[in-house]
């Protein structure tokens, strides 16, 4: 198509090397900045992470100050949540957006430059946080006041990760609404509703959700920045305040940020299992009603998180009815994935093996999640280890297996080149082992009653906390071997074809069609769904 | 392997003691609760367990067994059917039928332990940091960073509250969990078998969060009347008294 490129001379970056990347609002370069981004910040919370298993390697050690502690849990969470998952399913979801609905880029491009850029100082203030007098926050990543209010956690380190998040959250609205009007407004003729890609469909919910959920975050936290530096009690007790109040605002954010963090796995999944099964998705339109299902419930749930913060009896059965209920649409993306490979030809190849071993570690997540819908059992294990567990499984073994499987099954389009299948399922056997050495025994500690976000334990809890720890270094070797993939088939790697998976023979997929990487303008003539078309 | 890292690192805890440890843990709700509430709240969950396992289970024998069956290799071709309303409607209606049914015990027994059975001793609990005071009103008892002494077989009533931050009053073996929080009295009961019970703070409060320990030590009710006369202040009787009709309206009415 290059006669086409020489007629459209705007579609040619205007700079080029550093200055083309600082520059570009192409979505795809944009997505490609907010993996990198999301790179760098997986690896920095992996680190603390590390941290926190050596200091609990040993019962009573203290070779980290509890102050320190308190600083690396609030600040693992916090990398891992808003700049590593969140940016990561940004930067997939900007890149293969356009592309998959045969769009030649977001609706706006120039906000979506912004809403990547504005990252760089949250980011910064994130890391210089640790480096103020009194170090970074250090009440959680949920921050409850009056814990986090400035009588009880002096210094700005906190008010940092405030300014921090509300910038991250800025970004993501921005970023929702560029996601909702590109969706709405910029699909291919003949491309209806009920004709969108799953993936596609799976940013459209998740756009919805953080409309909604993050000024609400914002707002809280702009509330909570007032308590600590302008002497307001929207919070303090002293002043007329009530701590409940934050819990419930931060909640109504806090719990469809986490289908927000999974939702796009599921779209993924929903393209990588049929394409790798050579057949079409099963069940698409039931598909489609769940995950408008747990995008809905997923904002009636929050108090699921308060059974023992004191709330009513009637609320707590009332969140926990909408808690068993969002099983629901949950099992049946569950079936319909195996459905999609039942009668396939299965290819084993690395991005399979990746959704499949999410499967079946999410399906272990979401059990241990009706677990705790259930108050009863909740109450034995609320704030425990048990839960530590049970959102590791689905955010770990559940979103980021899904994700690393779309940065593989999406690899040659995005670079032009195959990534390396054999150091492929090296890591993914490595995560898979890993992941469940590390996770599932925290289960256990949790019901012998060990609680969370704690430096030093009661020694009965020593044998498992020692073999978590120990696993720590699996996760350590799999994500070592992913990256050394991710950079040597740069420039090692076998050069992709238009549609090396050979998806275009089953189902039609534009993201396909073009070359890879696709050119500047994606297609060069706007593809059409024709109407037999599926 | 690990155990002999135990012994190595962590004197006090030798390689049988870990080992041991981790195989039968030491005093929990699953394997020693220690009232009946923990009990129940133990059966509660294995009656969930046995509604919602088999749909776990097969989900991952259908995955394992599709990954066998229709792996590339074995000369078939793919087959073309996208969907199967009565499937569909089956792995809808099912899951739903099983839910409802964990939910009608669950919330029964919801209202045994928010509510309980009327009170013999009322407690006041107040979360500091970082330790635990507990007063017995009406003796004039008031003890903190000190065991919460009880008598067994009967019912005690927790009210609970903070002067800081959010503490959370967590001792598994007996069923108890409610957060400590300023500006609020929360409520929580429980009723022992005599013996030592053990929990900590479960709501992360600062520093020394992690040292923030529980202890309550039920003892037999005549022992429990020897500790209350020598620990009573001149308020009142060292006898035993239901707390008045106030208490149980209170607790009937519960805050946020």
């Amino acid at each position: 198509m290059s006669t086409v490129a020489a007629t459209l001379p705007e579609t040619q970056p205007r700079y080029h090397g550093l200055r083309d990347w600082l520059t570009t609002t192409d979505h795809k370069k944009i997505g490609l900045l907010y993996l990198g981004f999301a790179f760098i910040n997986v690896w920095a919370g992996g680190l603390l992470a590390g941290l926190i298993r050596l200091d609990l390697y040993n019962p009573g050690w203290k070779i980290i100050s509890p102050d320190f502690y308190n600083q690396l849990i609030t600040m693992h969470a916090t990398l891992m949540i808003f700049m590593a998952v969140m940016p990561a399913f940004a930067g997939m979801g900007n890149y293969l957006v356009p592309l998959m609905i045969g769009a030649r880029d977001m609706a706006f491009p120039k906000l979506n430059a912004f809403s990547f850029w504005i990252m760089v100082p949250a980011a910064l203030m994130m890391y210089a946080s640790f480096f103020v007098p009194g170090g970074s926050a250090r009440g959680g990543w949920w921050s409850y006041p009056p814990l986090s209010t400035f009588q009880f956690m002096g210094g700005h380190g906190e008010d940092l990760w405030i300014l921090a998040i509300l910038l991250l959250g800025i970004s993501s609205v921005t970023g929702a609404i560029n996601f909702l009007v590109t969706i709405s407004d910029m699909r291919a003729p003949g491309m209806g509703w009920f004709r969108l890609p799953l993936f596609v469909w799976s940013w459209f919910v998740t756009a919805t959700m953080l409309l909604v959920a993050l000024p609400v975050l914002s707002g809280t936290l702009i509330m909570l920045l007032s308590d600590r530096l302008f002497g307001t009690g929207f919070f303090r007790p002293a002043l007329g305040g009530d701590p409940l109040l934050y819990e419930h605002l931060f909640w109504f954010f806090g719990h469809p940020e986490v289908y927000i963090m999974i939702l796009p796995g599921f779209g993924m999944l929903s393209h990588i299992l049929p394409s790798l099964s050579g057949k079409k998705v099963f069940g698409y339109k039931g598909m489609v009603f769940a995950l408008i299902a747990i995008g809905t419930l997923g904002y009636l749930v929050w108090a699921h998180h308060m059974f023992t913060s004191g709330i009513t009896p009637a609320a707590q059965v009332f969140f926990s009815i909408c808690s068993f209920a969002i099983a629901v649409p949950t099992g049946i993306k569950i079936y319909s994935w195996i459905a999609s490979m039942w009668g396939g030809v299965i290819r084993f190849v690395t991005p399979l093996l990746y959704c499949v071993g999410m499967i079946a570690m999410f399906t272990f997540g979401g059990l241990t999640g009706i677990m705790l819908a259930n108050v009863p059992f909740d109450i034995l294990v609320h704030n425990t280890y048990f839960v530590v567990g049970h959102f590791h499984y689905v955010l770990v073994a559940g979103s980021v297996m899904a994700l690393i499987g779309g940065i593989y099954f999406w690899y040659p389009k995005m670079t032009g080149r195959m990534y390396n299948e054999k150091l492929g399922k090296w890591s993914f056997w490595l995560l898979f082992i890993g992941i469940n050495w590390v996770f599932f025994p925290m289960h256990i500690l949790g019901i012998m009653g060990m609680p969370r976000r704690v430096a030093i334990y009661r020694p009965q809890f020593a044998f498992w906390n020692q073999f978590i720890s120990l696993g720590f270094f699996l996760l350590l070797a799999g994500g070592l071997v992913f990256t050394w993939n991710m950079v040597i088939s740069l420039r090692r790697g076998e050069r992709a074809s238009n549609d090396p998976w050979q998806v275009n023979d089953i189902q039609h997929a534009f993201e396909w069609t073009t070359s890879s990487p696709p050119p500047a303008y994606n297609y060069a003539e706007i593809p059409e769904l024709e109407a037999s078309e599926a | 392997m690990p155990l002999f890292w135990t012994a190595w690192i962590h004197p006090t805890a030798s390689g049988l003691d870990a080992a041991l440890a981790a195989v039968q843990p030491l005093h929990n709700w699953l394997t020693s609760p220690g009232s009946p509430m923990a009990r129940r709240m133990r059966s509660n969950i294995g009656y969930e367990l046995e509604l919602t396992l088999p749909f776990i289970i097969a989900a991952w024998v259908l995955l394992a067994y599709c990954l066998y069956r229709f792996r590339r290799g074995r000369g078939h071709s793919a087959a073309k059917f996208s969907h199967n309303n009565k499937l569909e409607a089956t792995w809808t209606v099912l899951p739903i039928l099983a839910l409802i049914a964990v939910m009608f015990p669950a919330y029964k027994l919801l209202h045994h332990i928010d509510y309980g059975p009327r009170p013999d001793l009322s407690i006041n609990v107040v979360g500091h940091q970082f330790f635990w005071e507990f007063k017995y009103p009406g003796y004039g008892i008031d003890r903190a960073n000190q065991a919460l002494v009880v008598p067994a077989n009967r019912n005690i009533a927790l009210h609970i509250t903070s002067v800081d931050v959010i503490h959370g009053f967590f001792v598994p073996d007996l069923g108890v969990q409610m957060d400590a929080v300023p500006g609020h009295i929360t409520y929580a009961w429980f009723r022992a078998q005599p013996g030592t019970y053990r929990g900590q703070c479960s709501q992360l409060c600062g520093t020394l969060h992690s040292e923030m320990l529980i202890k309550i030590i039920v003892l037999p009710p005549e022992q429990f009347q020897d500790w209350l006369s020598r620990h009573a202040k001149a308020t009142g009787s060292t006898r035993l008294r239901r707390p008045p009709r106030w208490h149980r309206e209170f607790r009937a009415g519960r805050t946020a």
